[in-house]
């Protein structure tokens, strides 16, 4: 068969084609992927919670926020507790601290936390 | 999950269709996944060879992990073969795009290997080099066409369909490839032919 020396005809491409290397599959390559699928098998996908946003979520924080709120309001205003009822006054004062001075002090007040 | 059987023993009949097969993946039967890889393993590798052969089991490897971990990305059976080698060559790709290094020809590896050879085997071992090599300076989108379409004997159709592109798009690839092909192997024509005997010219 004579050739053009200047050009290659598709059959002739095909030819050379089949002198192509044909790889060969490494061995273990599939016991390589079963283990690897088997691995992936064996874990557990964590799947976050989806946030939920209920409105019976957001009614429960409001008596946290109302006394947060009211605290705050408290510590800017202690003149505010003039118009507390008595009860709340001295509610109030008996939680006051004393002022403690002296070793003599501070045993009478450990003694009274003990009892 | 099923679990796996031994590689020789499975538990999936043997002449069970694509279909079935799949079937029984999507309900994690390892023997299934098996069986799938034995029918599809070879041609995906061969297929990422052809792209980059050093990463070529990588690439195998997270496709069909990829099949095991969704199969119902396969929307139908007939479908898997391109499926597979649309996922190969598009985890290829990525990793020509990350790596932007040259090509890394497996030529000179093959053909140090080849020093041990008889002289027939040494020939055929250095033609195949050669094509190997020519191949291997196409484009990676011409060589992917050409893999598919050449050696994995898949229609235009189909290759179009594993690559996302329209069949004029693949013909335009393929007829680029081999256009260049051609010129490349021009001048080692007929010492490549020698290497087809008996059957040359």
């Amino acid at each position: 068969m004579k050739h053009d020396d200047t050009l290659m005809s598709d059959t002739e491409l095909d030819r050379i084609l089949s002198l192509a290397t044909k790889p060969e599959i490494p061995a273990d390559a599939l016991a390589r992927v079963r283990q690897a699928a088997e691995a992936q098998a064996n874990v557990v996908s964590f799947t976050p919670r989806a946030a939920r946003s209920s409105p019976a979520r957001w009614l429960a924080g409001l008596p946290l926020a109302a006394s947060l709120m009211f605290g705050l309001y408290l510590g800017a205003n202690p003149d505010v507790v003039e118009v507390l009822p008595s009860f709340a006054q001295n509610l109030l004062l008996s939680e006051e601290d004393e002022a403690i001075s002296g070793i003599e002090d501070v045993e009478a007040f450990a003694e009274e936390e003990q009892s | 999950m099923q679990g796996f059987s031994a590689a020789q023993g499975l538990a999936a009949p043997h002449g069970a269709s694509d279909a079935e097969l799949l079937a029984a993946l999507a309900r994690k039967d390892g023997d299934a996944f098996s069986r799938l890889m034995q029918r599809h393993y070879p041609m995906v590798y061969r297929v990422a060879w052809r792209l980059r052969a050093s990463e070529a089991e990588d690439v195998a490897q997270e496709t069909f992990l990829k099949l095991w971990r969704d199969p119902s990305q396969v929307r139908e059976a007939s479908a898997l073969r391109g499926w597979l080698a649309k996922v190969a060559g598009n985890l290829m790709m990525d990793r020509f795009r990350k790596s932007q290094s040259v090509e890394e020809l497996d030529q000179a590896e093959a053909v140090a290997d080849s020093r041990a050879l008889a002289d027939d085997d040494l020939a055929r071992r250095q033609a195949g080099a050669s094509v190997d090599a020519a191949i291997a300076e196409l484009p990676e989108r011409q060589r992917l066409a050409l893999t598919l379409v050449h050696f994995e004997q898949f229609s235009n159709a189909a290759a179009a369909d594993a690559m996302d592109l329209s069949v004029d798009g693949l013909e335009s690839l393929l007829a680029r490839a081999r256009r260049s092909l051609k010129e490349k192997l021009l001048t080692q024509r007929e010492s490549l032919f020698a290497c087809l005997s008996p059957e040359r010219a």
